[in-house]
């Protein structure tokens, strides 16, 4: 009876189950199928017989083989400390401004806010050429210091926007309560209204880090020396092998790199979708 | 992985070639000489006492790599590191595969970087931004008994000289003989009789000729084509040819070279030719990779610059760069006809009859501008050949062809 | 009173009182973030679009040629291309990935076994850099070693012949969508699902009672709550779409035959391959005027539901 109870109730389900698998083997199959390739010698990577689907003849050597190129871990070190400084750099401009533009009544706040999100439609490729004229005229131009002043450029935007929105949503009453109770005013907001934002500091501060990472563009152009690549341009850079793509190294190279930030996530996901939707809710 | 696909596509469907700057990098650390050189222990070379005003000149090198052949770039940094400490000179070198084309821009634009940039892609489309190294041209071509017309033709503006060939990327066609050796094939243009342009500048490709050729290619491409082989991919051109998916491609070595490392079999079936005579005579089409000079250098630089690519580009130096590349670089001097620089490989040995046929993209300008260049980096050609074989109607494919170059016309 | 104007005469007092008057500690607040956007990106965006006025090329001095690069851009194929494929492109990705974020927002919003792990995993595509997950992905539909052709010629015999995913001009498109949509559709999946639960159940019950439907319940009352949140998602979405430039870079630098190209690429490829750089201004340029009429009018939607 009972059984028989549950194995209808599994029955009803298995269609439910069914649809999430086919969603999750959409959006997860590339992962998994890049980890398989990275795990093939290179004469299995191009053979789709038989079960191609696990390695035949699982190896490391493509992981070898990325360990030992020269600068791996040069690069890996370099695009971990530029992602964090820029977002360190840009979280706490984009949390004095937002904080301003969301709680502050003076003029032209309104106006400030609407900048800011226009500068985010700016895209990229644009600001390129203007861009490298300014950096060589401070003196910065070919330095990885280059990269914590341009990285902000589309970052500090949508963080700002972000966490303007979030400010709106965490109450003032504690904050007054501290004041009355003797703070200064920058005093309460460090201490009462900060850690309340926190959920959304974090948000603007993972995406910062993320889109750091993730960038193409900039860390080639204003940037000099095969010693000061990013992970994205030296990794894809080392193996195009003249006309030959070498995927097997290739998918090791992705993996490898998607590593950090998918543990980010994993710690950090129910908080970022918080902040995120906390901070869309004001437009 | 693809910016190297913008410099090297398939040329088998490109007729009139496309570069293939070797991509990738492989992290060649910048090779600044140690700033005391050891003075007992200097390189062997005897090397004319360096003019003093070379002393502290810097040079900043950028370019792609050849990766898939690691014993190229040695041949460069090596030999740069002894000409460095013999001259006091630092050279810095950097390779970049992804993003070149942005980070010389930067460059130019800033005034900043790169000195001496090394590229595929046309001259003519750099021209603004390059020193006048006629100098250094002129010395190397009599010395190799007069650069072959691919060489001025594509490095010289009509007036003087604004790159210096490193040598050609001559399409071999490769084939495996152990499958339909009697394949017939030609999909040159020029075989056909078609061309680019004609000598006075205008435009020449609305012909029968060329349309002889589409629809050559397109039968040809029926009878020997694989359904998935016209796609704007040198990786997978090469990669489904060692996987045996297909038979036929035109190509320098780096179908062979690799192979012959991992797929043996693949290199034991297969040969190169040379490309089959067209109804107009025989062409092999090439790509010339080039050294310039950025001409925000200035002074010492200039001059430290200018003697660096002359003694590297000699011949007695320059040959060893050849020898190692096996084919994958040919030269552009006829004296080298007598060297000991050609590959040992029986199967590579035809290198040695094409190096004096090739002509690079742009034919029969009398030197290449900056359209024919602009054709070059938007693979007019090879588009116009792969579009006739998708639409399988070769006025359409041309008349796609001839449209994109009036937009090129118009906006350059 | 008096007693405070006198304290205010100490510098101390002056500074904290900077510090306490939100006229002037908003501006102070401000002022890192105005001076960095207003030197490193006001300053650059007004200087590019004064170079889509001239006939600036690499190494070349700009001079003003007023609207004639536009005027060029305009009569060409390339352009109009780049504006239909653009247009395509952001519309399919961006409906595609509002129905699906709903529909995937409300799978997910039924307890199952591993919800937890699922709901973690299932952002992978959305946060991976894009220059591996397009390797991966160019790897999976490459001519020849397509895993994706294996599996639906060789094992589902969905297909007779393998598709030619890179090289046909509209299956590239659609590719180029698709992978779009992988990417995307778990942002919106999750944020679409945080705000659905934020609905308090309290209304939803009385919609119950009223008598209706699940169906009509989600549309009459879930989603009118949590509209704000799915425009400022589609808005985020939209210029990061309309304006992307990674994936078809990557994926098909544009090809074939221009059929991928966007807006950010062929002002790219106009400006680094080809030297143009007025003209590449001015390609970006004519992608303001279709931001900014969709930005306009998802925020004054927003603002009258917030009203309303």
């Amino acid at each position: 009876m009972n059984t028989n109870k549950l194995a209808r109730k599994a029955l009803k389900a298995l269609p439910f189950y069914l649809l999430v698998a086919a969603i999750m083997v959409f959006l997860l199959f590339p992962f998994y199928w890049g980890f398989v390739t990275s795990l093939k010698t290179e004469n299995d990577v191009y053979k789709f017989t038989g079960n191609f689907l696990i390695p035949e003849n699982p190896t490391l050597s493509n992981y070898q083989l990325l360990f030992t190129q020269k600068d791996y871990f040069r690069w890996f070190a370099n695009t971990f400390s530029v992602s964090l400084i820029s977002t360190f750099i840009s979280t706490v401009i984009s949390v004095m401004a937002g904080f301003a533009i969301a709680r502050l009544r003076f003029r032209g706040a309104a106006l400030a806010g609407t900048l800011v999100f226009v500068t985010y439609l700016a895209p990229r490729g644009f600001l390129f050429v203007p861009l490298a004229q300014l950096l060589r005229d401070i003196g910065l131009l070919g330095e990885m210091s280059a990269l914590y002043l341009t990285y902000p450029t589309f970052l500090v935007p949508f963080a700002t926007w972000l966490l303007s929105g979030y400010f709106t949503n965490v109450p003032h009453e504690p904050e007054e309560c501290a004041q009355v109770d003797g703070a200064s005013r920058i005093g309460a907001i460090v201490r009462i209204t900060l850690p309340m934002a926190m959920p959304g500091i974090l948000t603007a501060g993972i995406f910062a880090f993320t889109a750091s990472w993730n960038e193409l563009l900039y860390s080639i152009a204003f940037v000099n020396g095969a010693q000061n690549k990013m992970l994205t341009s030296g990794v894809v850079g080392a193996f195009t092998m003249g006309d030959f793509l070498v995927y097997g190294p290739m998918m090791a190279a992705a993996t490898m790199a998607s590593l950090p930030i998918a543990l980010l996530y994993i710690f950090f996901t129910d908080r970022f979708v918080s902040g995120i939707t906390a901070g869309a809710t004001k437009g | 992985m693809k910016e190297k696909n913008s410099v090297s596509r398939r040329k088998f469907l490109k007729g009139a070639g496309v570069v293939a700057v070797g991509a990738g990098a492989t992290a060649l650390a910048a090779c600044a000489p140690a700033a005391a050189p050891a003075p007992t222990a200097a390189p062997a070379k005897p090397a004319a006492p360096a003019p003093v005003v070379l002393k502290g000149a810097t040079i900043n090198w950028l370019g792609g790599s050849w990766s898939f052949l690691p014993e190229l770039d040695p041949v460069i940094s090596d030999f740069a590191k002894d000409w460095a400490t013999q001259n006091g000179v630092t050279i810095n070198f950097e390779r970049e595969s992804t993003n070149l084309a942005a980070k010389i821009q930067t460059a130019i634009e800033t005034g900043k970087g790169a000195n001496i940039i090394q590229l595929a892609d046309a001259p003519a489309g750099w021209a603004k931004s390059l020193a006048d190294v006629s100098t250094v041209a002129e010395k190397l071509s009599a010395e190799g008994g007069g650069y072959l017309p691919a060489a001025p033709f594509q490095c010289n503006d009509g007036s003087k000289w604004i790159a210096l060939p490193l040598g050609q990327h001559n399409w071999f066609m490769n084939y495996r003989a152990d499958w339909f050796k009697e394949a017939g094939y030609d999909i040159i243009l020029w075989g056909f009789g078609g061309k680019e342009f004609n000598p006075d500048g205008s435009i020449a490709l609305d012909s029968k000729e060329t349309l002889a050729a589409l629809d050559y290619f397109i039968k040809f491409h029926k009878q020997a084509g694989d359904p998935e082989e016209i796609a704007y991919d040198d990786g997978a051109n090469n990669t489904n040819f060692n996987q045996g998916k297909i038979s036929l491609t035109a190509n320098v070595n780096t179908i062979y070279l690799p192979a012959k490392k991992n797929f043996p079999a693949v290199a034991e079936g297969m040969n190169h030719a040379i490309p089959p005579k067209g109804p107009a005579g025989r062409f092999g089409a090439c790509t010339l990779p080039w050294w310039g000079i950025l001409n925000h250098t200035k002074g010492a630089d200039l001059d430290a610059a200018k003697a660096y690519i002359g003694d590297f580009m000699a011949m007695k130096n320059l040959g060893k760069f050849y020898k190692a590349g096996q084919g994958y670089i040919l030269p552009l001097l006829p004296k080298y006809d007598s060297e000991d620089i050609w590959p040992s490989d029986p199967k590579l040995a035809i290198a040695k009859e094409m190096f004096k046929l090739a002509l690079p993209a742009g034919y029969a300008l009398k030197n290449q501008n900056k359209l024919a260049s602009l054709m070059q980096s938007k693979l007019i050609v090879g588009k116009m050949f792969a579009q006739a074989a998708i639409l399988n109607d070769s006025r359409k494919a041309l008349d796609g062809a001839l449209k994109d170059i009036a937009d090129l016309k118009l906006l350059a | 009173m008096a007693s405070a104007r006198s304290q205010d005469s100490t510098p101390g007092a002056f500074i904290s009182r900077l510090f306490y008057r939100e006229s002037t500690l908003g501006p102070i607040l401000l002022s890192p973030g105005f001076i960095f956007l207003a030197v490193m990106m006001a300053y650059p965006f007004i200087y590019a679009v004064f170079l889509s006025f001239t006939d600036k090329v690499t190494g070349g001095a700009p001079t003003f040629n007023g609207l004639e690069n536009y005027q060029k851009l305009f009569s060409t194929d390339l352009f109009r291309k780049t504006v239909v494929n653009s247009v395509v492109y952001t519309v399919f990705a961006l409906v595609l990935k509002f129905l699906g974020g709903l529909g995937l927002a409300s799978v997910l919003n039924r307890p199952f076994v591993g919800i937890r792990y699922a709901k973690a995993l299932m952002l992978l595509p959305w946060i991976m850099p894009t220059v591996f997950s397009t390797m991966i992905w160019q790897w999976i539909l490459a001519p020849g070693f397509s895993v994706a052709n294996v599996v639906l010629v060789d094992k589902l015999h969905l297909f007779a012949e393998p598709l030619p995913f890179l090289r046909d001009e509209t299956l590239s498109m659609a590719s180029l969508i698709g992978i779009n949509i992988w990417r995307g559709l778990p942002f919106f999946a999750i944020t679409f699902l945080a705000a659905i639960q934020g609905v308090s159940t309290e209304i939803l019950e009385a919609a119950k009672i009223d008598g209706a439907t699940p169906w009509g319940a989600f549309w009459r009352v879930t989603f009118p709550i949590i509209l704000p949140v799915v425009i400022v998602v589609i808005l985020i979405s939209t210029i990061g779409t309309l304006g992307d430039f990674d994936l078809p870079y990557l994926l098909t630098r544009g090809g074939p035959n221009n059929s991928t190209t966007l807006f950010s690429l062929t002002a790219f490829t106009l400006t680094f391959n080809s030297g143009l750089i007025g003209i590449g201004a001015a390609v970006t340029m004519t992608m303001f005027p279709l931001l900014i009429v969709l930005i306009v009018s998802s925020l004054i939607m927003v603002r009258r539901r917030q009203q309303g």
